[in-house]
C-alpha cells in the first residue's frame, strides 16, 4: 500500500465517522423536536436551533478532511508523492475528530434533546438549554484543533 | 226540620229505642276514639325516635358515600356494589291494633354466599376506597331498624285513617242522628199529645151537644 | 454500542413534554374548588385543555362520559407514540381486568349493565365471548386461571367478593410477570410499591371489618417489597403497631401521619391521598429521564390523577361537599 490510500483512510474517517454522529444527533433532537411540534407548532424556530448543534462535528470532520486533502495535494495541484509513514501520520492526525466528533455529536444530540423538554416547559430558558449542548460542544472543539495542528504539524 | 214519620206510639217506641242505641253507640265509639288516639300517640312517639335516629344514621352514611363516590369512577364503584352478597326476605303478617289491621313485618337475611366467609362487602380491597366500607357498614347495620320504622310508619297511618273514620262516626252520631231522633221523638210525643187533646176537646164537644140535646 | 436503543422514546418523550404542559395545574383545580357552583366549577374546566370536550356536554351529570372519553383518550394517544406499547398497555391491564369482573357479575346475575371501560387491552366482544362460553383460552395466562376459578368455584359458594379478589390478584401477577419479561426495573419498582400500598390499606380494612388473619391471607396481594407475612402478624395488634412496625420502610412518613389520622378521625382519606402521592412521587424521579418510557408512564399516571381530581372537585360541588372535605382528598400534581 501507498502512503497516499492511508491518509485518504483518514480523510474518509474524519469525514465520515464525525458525520455519522452528527447525523445521530441531529435525528435524535430531531425526531424529540418532533414529538413537541405535533402538540405545539409555534416551538419549531426554538426546537431547529437546538437541533441544528450537533451538527457541527459533522463540518469539522468534513474541514479535517479537506485540510488532508489539501495537504496531500488532491484538491490544487498535484499528489505528492506519499510514504507508508506520512500515510500513517495523516490517518493518525484524524483520529481525534474522528472519534471525538462522533461521540460528541451523539451526546450533543442527547442534550439538545433533553433541551426540547425544557423548551417545552419553558420556552424563555431557550439560552441555557443552549448553553448545556455547547458544553459538549467544547470537546469536538479541542478535538478538531488537535486534528488540525496534528496536520500541519506533518511534514511533507 | 222536616220530619216525616207517622206520629203513632208504635213509631214513638221504635225511635225511642233507636236513640237509646244512638247514644249507646256513641259513647262506644268515643271511648273507642279515646283509646285509638292513646295507641296513636304511643306509635307516633315511637316512629319519630326511630326516625330521627335511622335519619341521623343514614345522612351519616350517605355522606361517606357520597367521598366514596368522589374518589371512585362510577363505573368502578357499580362494578364493585354489582352483586349484592344478602338477600333479604320479607313476610309480611297483620297485627290487630284496635280492630286496625297493620302490617307485622318478619324478615330473614338470606346469605346469597354459600361459603364459610360471608361479608357483607361484596368487593375486593384493590380498587375500592376504604371510605366505602364504612358507609356499607353503617347502611347494612341501620337495615332492620328500617323495617322496624317502615313498619310503624304503616301502623300510624292506618291508626290515624281510622281515628279519622271514628271521629266522623262520633260527630255524625252526636251531631246529626241523636238531635234529630230526639227532634222527631220530641215531635211525635208532640203530635201525640195535640192528637189527645184533639180526641179530648171532640169528646167533651159531642159530650155538649148530647147534653144540650137531652 | 455508543447509543442507547432508548434514544427510540425521542419523539413520544418530546411529544410527551409538551402535553405534561396542559395538565391542570394546582391553581386551576383551587379555582374549580371556589366555584360557587358546579355549573360554575365546569366552566373553569372549560378553560383548560377540556374546552372541546366541555362544549359537547350536553348535562352536567353527564361528566362521567367525558371524563371516561378523556382517559381512553390519553392511553390510545401514548399507545401510539411509544415505540414500545407493550410498556403501555400493561398499564391499561386493570382496565381489562375490572371488564372480566362485570361480565362475569353480568353472567351469575343474569343481566346487562354498561359499566364496561373502553381504555382496556382487550376487545369487549372477545372477553364477552370468553365468558359466556367458559372458553378462556385467548386471555393473559394469570387472567385465564382467575376466570376458570372463578368458573368452577362460584356457582358453589356464591361469593361476588371472590370474583374481584381473585382478579386483582391476577392483575398484579401478570403486571408483575410482565414487568419481569420487559426487564423493567422501572415498572417493576412501580407495581410492587402499589402492591405494598394496597395491602397496607387492606390490612387496616380488614382490621375494621374485625376479619381474621385467614381473610387478610387470601385478600393481601403477592409479589410486593413487604412479605404478606409482616402484614398478616400484624392483624391482632393494635394500629398503632403499624407505625412503628413499619418504622423503617420507605413508607414511614405516609404511614406515620395517614394511619394516625386513620385512627384519630377513623377517616382513610388521609392515607389513601398519601398513598397516590407516594406513588406520584416515585414516578417523578424519573420523569426527566430524557429517553424512556419512564416520561410516558408519569405522564399516563398523572392524566388518570387528574382526572379523578375532576372528578372529586365536580361531585362535590354538584353535592356541595365543603371546600376543605374535597381538598384534603385533591391529589398531588405530577407537575
Amino acid at each position: 500500500m501507498d502512503g497516499i490510500q492511508i491518509a485518504l483512510l483518514g480523510a474518509a474517517l474524519a469525514v465520515g465517522l464525525a458525520g455519522i454522529g452528527s447525523a445521530i444527533g441531529v435525528g435524535i433532537v430531531g425526531q424529540s423536536a418532533a414529538g413537541l411540534v405535533t402538540e405545539d407548532p409555534d416551538k419549531f424556530g426554538q426546537t431547529l436551533l437546538l437541533q441544528a448543534l450537533p451538527g457541527t462535528q459533522g463540518i469539522y470532520g468534513l474541514l479535517t478532511g479537506f485540510i488532508i486533502m489539501q495537504r496531500v495535494g488532491i484538491i490544487g495541484g498535484e499528489l505528492l508523492p506519499l510514504s507508508v509513514a506520512n500515510g500513517y501520520a495523516f490517518l493518525m492526525a484524524s483520529v481525534p475528530i474522528a472519534i471525538v466528533g462522533l461521540l460528541s455529536a451523539v451526546y450533543q444530540g442527547r442534550v439538545s434533546a433533553a433541551a426540547v423538554g425544557l423548551v417545552a416547559k419553558r420556552p424563555e430558558e431557550l439560552g441555557k438549554g443552549i448553553v448545556y449542548a455547547v458544553m459538549v460542544e467544547t470537546y469536538a472543539v479541542l478535538a478538531l484543533l488537535a486534528s488540525i495542528m496534528l496536520l500541519f504539524g506533518i511534514p511533507v | 226540620m222536616e220530619v216525616r214519620v207517622n206520629p203513632t206510639r208504635m213509631e214513638l217506641n221504635r225511635l225511642k229505642k233507636r236513640l237509646k242505641m244512638a247514644e249507646r253507640g256513641h259513647k262506644l265509639l268515643k271511648d273507642k276514639r279515646d283509646e285509638l288516639i292513646r295507641q296513636f300517640l304511643i306509635l307516633v312517639r315511637k316512629n319519630k325516635e326511630l326516625r330521627e335516629e335511622i335519619e341521623k344514621e343514614l345522612s351519616g352514611a350517605f355522606a361517606q358515600f357520597l367521598l366514596a363516590r368522589a374518589v371512585m369512577p362510577s363505573v368502578i364503584l357499580e362494578e364493585a356494589l354489582m352483586y349484592p352478597t344478602k338477600k333479604l326476605c320479607l313476610e309480611i303478617h297483620k297485627q290487630n291494633i284496635m280492630s286496625v289491621y297493620a302490617p307485622k313485618f318478619t324478615w330473614v337475611e338470606e346469605e346469597s354466599t354459600q361459603g364459610e366467609e360471608s361479608s357483607i362487602y361484596p368487593y375486593g380491597f384493590v380498587e375500592t376506597t376504604a371510605e366505602l366500607d364504612s358507609s356499607i357498614e353503617t347502611l347494612s347495620a341501620v337495615l332492620s331498624r328500617l323495617m322496624e320504622l317502615a313498619e310503624v310508619e304503616k301502623a300510624v297511618q292506618l291508626l290515624a285513617e281510622e281515628i279519622e273514620k271514628t271521629r266522623r262516626r262520633v260527630n255524625a252520631l252526636e251531631y246529626v242522628l241523636i238531635p234529630k231522633l230526639a227532634e222527631t221523638l220530641k215531635y211525635i210525643s208532640m203530635k201525640l199529645d195535640e192528637n189527645e187533646r184533639g180526641a179530648l176537646t171532640r169528646l167533651m164537644k159531642i159530650k155538649d151537644v148530647v147534653r144540650a140535646k137531652m | 454500542m455508543v447509543i442507547s436503543d432508548q434514544t427510540v422514546y425521542a419523539y413520544a418523550v418530546g411529544r410527551v413534554r409538551a402535553l405534561e404542559t396542559r395538565l391542570l395545574d394546582r391553581g386551576r383545580l383551587e379555582r374549580m374548588i371556589e366555584a360557587a357552583t358546579a355549573d360554575e366549577a365546569l366552566k373553569v374546566l372549560a378553560e383548560s385543555d377540556y374546552a372541546g370536550a366541555v362544549g359537547e356536554l350536553a348535562d352536567l351529570y353527564d361528566f362521567e362520559q367525558l371524563l371516561a372519553a378523556e382517559l381512553k383518550n390519553v392511553f390510545k394517544t401514548v399507545l401510539r407514540i411509544s415505540p414500545a406499547p407493550d410498556q403501555i398497555a400493561i398499564l391499561a391491564l386493570r382496565y381489562d381486568v375490572h371488564n372480566l369482573k362485570v361480565l362475569f357479575k353480568e353472567k351469575y346475575l343474569g343481566l346487562k349493565s354498561d359499566l364496561l371501560i373502553d381504555a382496556g387491552t382487550l376487545d369487549h366482544e372477545n372477553l364477552q365471548y370468553a365468558v359466556n362460553e367458559d372458553d378462556f383460552r385467548d386471555l393473559p395466562e394469570q387472567l385465564r386461571k382467575a376466570s376458570e376459578k372463578i368458573s368452577e368455584e362460584f356457582l358453589l359458594n356464591r361469593n361476588p367478593q371472590m370474583i374481584d379478589i381473585a382478579f386483582d390478584q391476577a392483575l398484579y401477577s401478570r403486571l408483575l410477570a410482565e414487568t419481569a419479561r420487559l426487564k423493567s426495573e422501572f415498572l417493576t419498582g412501580l407495581f410492587t410499591r402499589q402492591i405494598d400500598l394496597i395491602n397496607l390499606k387492606s390490612l387496616i380494612r380488614v382490621k375494621r371489618m374485625r376479619f381474621d388473619r385467614d381473610f387478610l391471607r387470601k385478600v393481601l396481594l403477592l409479589g410486593g417489597r413487604l412479605t404478606p407475612e409482616r402484614f398478616i402478624l400484624l392483624v391482632d395488634e393494635p394500629l398503632e403497631a403499624l407505625i412503628t412496625s413499619l418504622a423503617m420502610t420507605d413508607y414511614a412518613d405516609l404511614i406515620a401521619e395517614g394511619v394516625r389520622d386513620w385512627i384519630e378521625r377513623g377517616s382513610a382519606a388521609r392515607l389513601e391521598k398519601l398513598s397516590d402521592d407516594f406513588i406520584s412521587a416515585y414516578l417523578k424521579r424519573s420523569k426527566w429521564t430524557p429517553f424512556g418510557p419512564e416520561p410516558l408512564i408519569g405522564y399516563l399516571w398523572a392524566k388518570e390523577m387528574e382526572i379523578n381530581n375532576i372528578r372529586l372537585i365536580l361531585v362535590g360541588k354538584i353535592n356541595k361537599l365543603p371546600a376543605e372535605a374535597i381538598r384534603e382528598r385533591l391529589r398531588d400534581g405530577y407537575l
